[in-house]
Formats: C-alpha cells, sequence, structure tokens
C-alpha cells in the first residue's frame, strides 16, 4: 500500500513537472526533429564534374539566341482590348511639350463653345452638392484639348467626370506665338451652384 | 472618490484633444516674392473654413523646396521652376507631385526713390549685375557708383535672375551656355528679404535690386522707385503691373508655383482649389500678381424636388 501511494505520488510530480514545462519540451523535441531531418534525409550533391561541362553546354546555347521582332505586324487587341482608362493613359505626345501661355509670350486659346458647359448630375443635384473644381487642360496646336482633368478637391457625384469629359470634347483656338499655333497647358476653375 | 477624480481628469483629457484635433493645420513654406500674397490668400480661406490653420512662412523659394523635400512643410511654393533634379527628389511618380502655377510676376528692378534713372535694358542688367557698368551716368542717372544688392541662395528671385539675366538665358539656350559661369559682382550687398531690400534701398540712394512686382507695388508702395524696363532697347520701355505682364508687354515675367503631394481631396487638395478659384485669384490681384487661371466656368443647377 505504501510503495503504491509512493509511485502515485512520484506519478503526480512527474506530470506536475510536464504540465510547467510543457512549452520548453515542445520546442526541444521539434529542434531534435529538425536536426534529424537536416543531418540524416538532406544532404547536397557536391559533385562538379559531370555537371559543370552540361551547365557551360547550356549557358553557351542561350547566349547564341537571338530574340528578334516580328517585323510589320499589328498587334490586335482582341480579348485584351484596351479600357477607355488606359486609352486615355497613352496620352498625345504633344501633351508633354505643352507651353505656359503668359511665359511663352503667346494668345491665349479661346473657347469656341462657351455656351457647352458640363452637365449638373442629378446625383449631386439630389445630394445638393456644390463646389469648385480646377481643370488642368491641355490645348494642342490644332485646338483641340489633349488633356483635362481635375486637379486638387474633387466634388464627387459624378461632377468632376462631367467637367474632364465635357472639357475633353471642346474645341478651342489655339494659341499663336509669333504667327504659329503652340500646345499650352491652362487651369480652369469650374463652379457648380445650386438655385 | 478616486474612481470619480480619475473619471473626471479622463473627461477633461478628452475634451481638450477632441479640440486640438478639430483644427487641422496646412504649412506653407517658401518664396519671399509669395510670402504677403499667401498670408492674404490664407486669410481668406481660414475664413471658410474656420476649423483650418494656415502657417505660411518665408525663408525663399530654395528653402521651400527642402523643406517640402523633408517633409517639414505641406507645401511649397516657389518664384522659380523646380529643377530636373528637384523634381526628380521630390517626386516617387509621376502621380504623386501637383505643381501648379498659381501666379504670374514682372520681377521689378528698384532703386532708391530720388534716383533720376528711369530706364533701364536687359543687357544694361546684365551688365550691371557682373560688375561691367558701374556707374549711374552710363544709364542716364548722376555720376555715383553703383550699389549693386541681390538676395541670398535661398531666394527663387535671385535663382531666376542670375540665371535669365545675368547669365543671359533669356537669349537663348546658346547665350546661356556661354555664360554659365558667369558670377554676381563681388561687391555685390545680399540681403534675404524683400523689406531687408527695401529698407536697405532707403538708407542707399545708388543701390539697385529686384524684387516681385506686388513687393514694388503694393507691399513697399512708395518705399522704392520702380524703372522701366525694355528688352532690348527699341521696344517699349513698361513698368511691370498685372495689366502689362497680362498683355506680354513686360518682358522680364515668370511663373509664380505651389508645390505639393496631393492628399486625395482632404486638406491640401481643398486649399489648393481654393487658391485657383474666383476668389482666390482676386485675392492674388489685389495683391499685385497677375492671376493664372482662365476666366472660371459656372454651371448652375436647379434642386431637385
Amino acid at each position: 500500500m505504501e510503495s503504491l501511494l509512493k509511485k502515485l505520488n512520484e506519478h503526480r510530480e512527474l506530470k506536475r513537472f510536464l504540465d510547467r514545462n510543457k512549452m520548453t519540451l515542445s520546442m526541444g523535441i521539434s529542434f531534435v526533429l529538425q536536426m534529424l531531418i537536416l543531418f540524416f534525409w538532406f544532404t547536397p550533391d557536391i559533385s562538379f564534374s559531370k555537371n559543370l561541362d552540361e551547365l557551360v553546354q547550356e549557358v553557351a546555347f542561350i547566349d547564341s539566341l537571338s530574340i528578334k521582332e516580328p517585323a510589320d505586324v499589328k498587334t490586335e487587341d482582341g480579348d485584351f482590348e484596351l479600357t477607355d482608362k488606359q486609352k486615355e493613359e497613352k496620352e498625345d505626345p504633344r501633351a508633354a511639350g505643352a507651353q505656359d501661355v503668359i511665359i511663352a509670350g503667346a494668345t491665349s486659346p479661346i473657347d469656341m463653345s462657351p455656351s457647352v458647359k458640363p452637365e449638373y448630375t442629378s446625383e449631386a443635384k439630389a445630394a445638393g452638392v456644390t463646389g469648385t473644381v480646377t481643370l488642368e487642360v491641355i490645348i494642342a496646336d490644332t485646338g483641340e484639348v489633349l488633356r483635362a482633368r481635375v486637379v486638387g478637391r474633387q466634388l464627387g457625384y459624378g461632377l468632376d467626370e462631367s467637367a474632364s469629359r465635357t472639357f475633353r470634347n471642346k474645341r478651342f483656338s489655339p494659341s499663336i506665338l509669333e504667327g504659329k499655333p503652340i500646345t499650352v497647358k491652362v487651369l480652369i476653375p469650374v463652379r457648380f451652384t445650386l438655385n | 472618490m478616486k474612481n470619480n477624480i480619475i473619471t473626471l481628469l479622463l473627461v477633461v483629457i478628452i475634451a481638450i484633444n477632441c479640440d486640438k484635433a478639430a483644427e487641422e493645420v496646412i504649412i506653407v513654406t517658401g518664396s519671399e516674392t509669395m510670402h504677403v500674397m499667401m498670408g492674404a490668400v490664407a486669410d481668406e480661406y481660414v475664413k471658410r473654413e474656420p476649423n483650418v490653420k494656415v502657417d505660411v512662412r518665408g525663408g525663399g523659394s530654395l528653402h521651400g523646396i527642402r523643406s517640402l523635400l523633408e517633409n517639414k512643410t505641406d507645401i511649397a511654393v516657389s518664384s522659380k521652376e523646380l529643377s530636373e533634379d528637384e523634381f526628380s527628389r521630390l517626386e516617387f511618380n509621376k502621380k504623386q507631385l501637383e505643381v501648379l502655377v498659381i501666379a504670374y510676376d514682372g520681377v521689378a528692378i528698384v532703386t532708391n526713390k530720388a534716383n533720376p534713372a528711369g530706364k533701364i535694358t536687359y543687357q544694361q542688367l546684365a551688365d550691371i549685375y557682373a560688375g561691367k557698368i558701374k556707374n549711374w551716368q552710363l544709364i542716364g542717372g548722376k555720376n555715383a557708383p553703383i550699389d549693386v544688392v541681390v538676395r541670398n541662395d535661398n531666394s527663387g528671385t535671385s535663382a531666376f535672375f542670375k540665371t535669365f539675366i545675368l547669365r543671359k538665358k533669356y537669349l537663348g539656350e546658346k547665350e546661356y551656355e556661354k555664360n554659365k559661369n558667369i558670377e554676381y559682382v563681388n561687391s555685390a550687398k545680399t540681403v534675404a528679404t524683400n523689406e531687408e531690400l527695401a529698407s536697405y534701398l532707403k538708407n542707399h540712394p545708388n543701390a539697385i535690386g529686384y524684387m516681385g512686382m506686388g513687393s514694388a507695388n503694393v507691399d513697399n508702395n512708395g518705399m522704392v522707385k520702380v524703372l522701366q524696363f525694355s528688352k532690348t532697347g527699341k521696344d517699349p520701355y513698361m513698368l511691370p503691373s498685372p495689366e502689362s505682364v497680362f498683355k506680354r508687354q513686360y518682358k522680364l515675367n515668370r511663373a509664380l508655383y505651389m508645390i505639393y503631394k496631393p492628399d486625395h481631396g482632404l486638406k491640401l487638395d481643398k486649399f489648393s482649389t481654393f487658391v485657383m478659384s474666383k476668389d482666390g485669384q482676386k485675392v492674388i490681384l489685389e495683391k499685385g500678381y497677375l492671376k493664372s487661371a482662365m476666366k472660371q466656368v459656372e454651371v448652375k443647377g436647379t434642386v431637385e424636388e
């Protein structure tokens, strides 16, 4: 009976020890297992003699390849047609050379359709949205608009798109510098107000 | 009792922070030319946005650009164009920097009020600042040495003047390449601000300097004399004003820039939209500079029932 009790006590002590050191024991066992796997299951092959020759031949082959661009092939978008946004981002190269009207000493461009104004969207009217947006407009030497984007705060409710779309479709009489039309960048505030 | 005190303290702390959180701050740093103008624009803006404080600081255009690089300012204002190097250091990609021309300036050539000289050409100005013309008599003034004054290295006006006048970029790239190593005359005095320049001119009858037309005609009105300027001597001599710059009659003109990283319609974008609006541009005109925006387009709608 006494020996049985003694054994039970030892068992309880062991259990308490295991409970207290569960984390440490788990990590220790995990570490030992990983070391066993590393040293006994995975050994890198360090012999080069045969593989090096094959590697040299492979590199020489790749070096000798030349990739030729297809000549006179028109790419078709097919299933991967550019979205309107992507097409807009493919900007006319004249936009990059847009000059400042005053600094260049050129005449100001003139809006050929001043009565054509952005639409006041029904969502904006319903929500009672008013305010001003600033448009950066690039006008080509031909009078067409190459870019019309909102800079600064946007009003939302379709007003920004309405403003930029309207101006994108406008025509201007171009800026003239020393008798020649030039591409210019201007800033135009557009104010939306409700009666 | 202890819990009540703690609760009271918490309520007080939260109340103070709520009040602080309600006020947004916009820091604008840079051009001395644009300092007073931006201060006036800011005053108009905060009338409409009482929860916003706009802190306008000078220091010069280059100081403003450096501050923007170091994230010490929200907006840099500059009276000179960004260089390629500054542009590439400021922007991470093309969509992350807004550089807006918010006004135009005609750089005014200024002297003491009593100076009898009234006119100057581009070539004469370049020669004075290079030390080749040293006496007022050579340009219609009295027999006295010319006391040349320049702005310091942080100044966009100084950078513009050095490039376009002293180093003759005004005459084209070829001329600029030939002259790009020319420096201001050794005897030139340096000042930091337009106020300092105006004060120097007042006390030195033979001095000559340069400043924005708003500084000359509005901020320091009556304190300095503005010389009439002709590019060649054969085209008309003009005084700088918003009208003469608009009509392309005054030839020594430049753009004034506001540079910032857009914040998707938050405080900076809202402020920039105000600067470009009819109300903001009106303040710019009142401060003696030419507005940059074209005429505001009005779109009227009717409230739907």
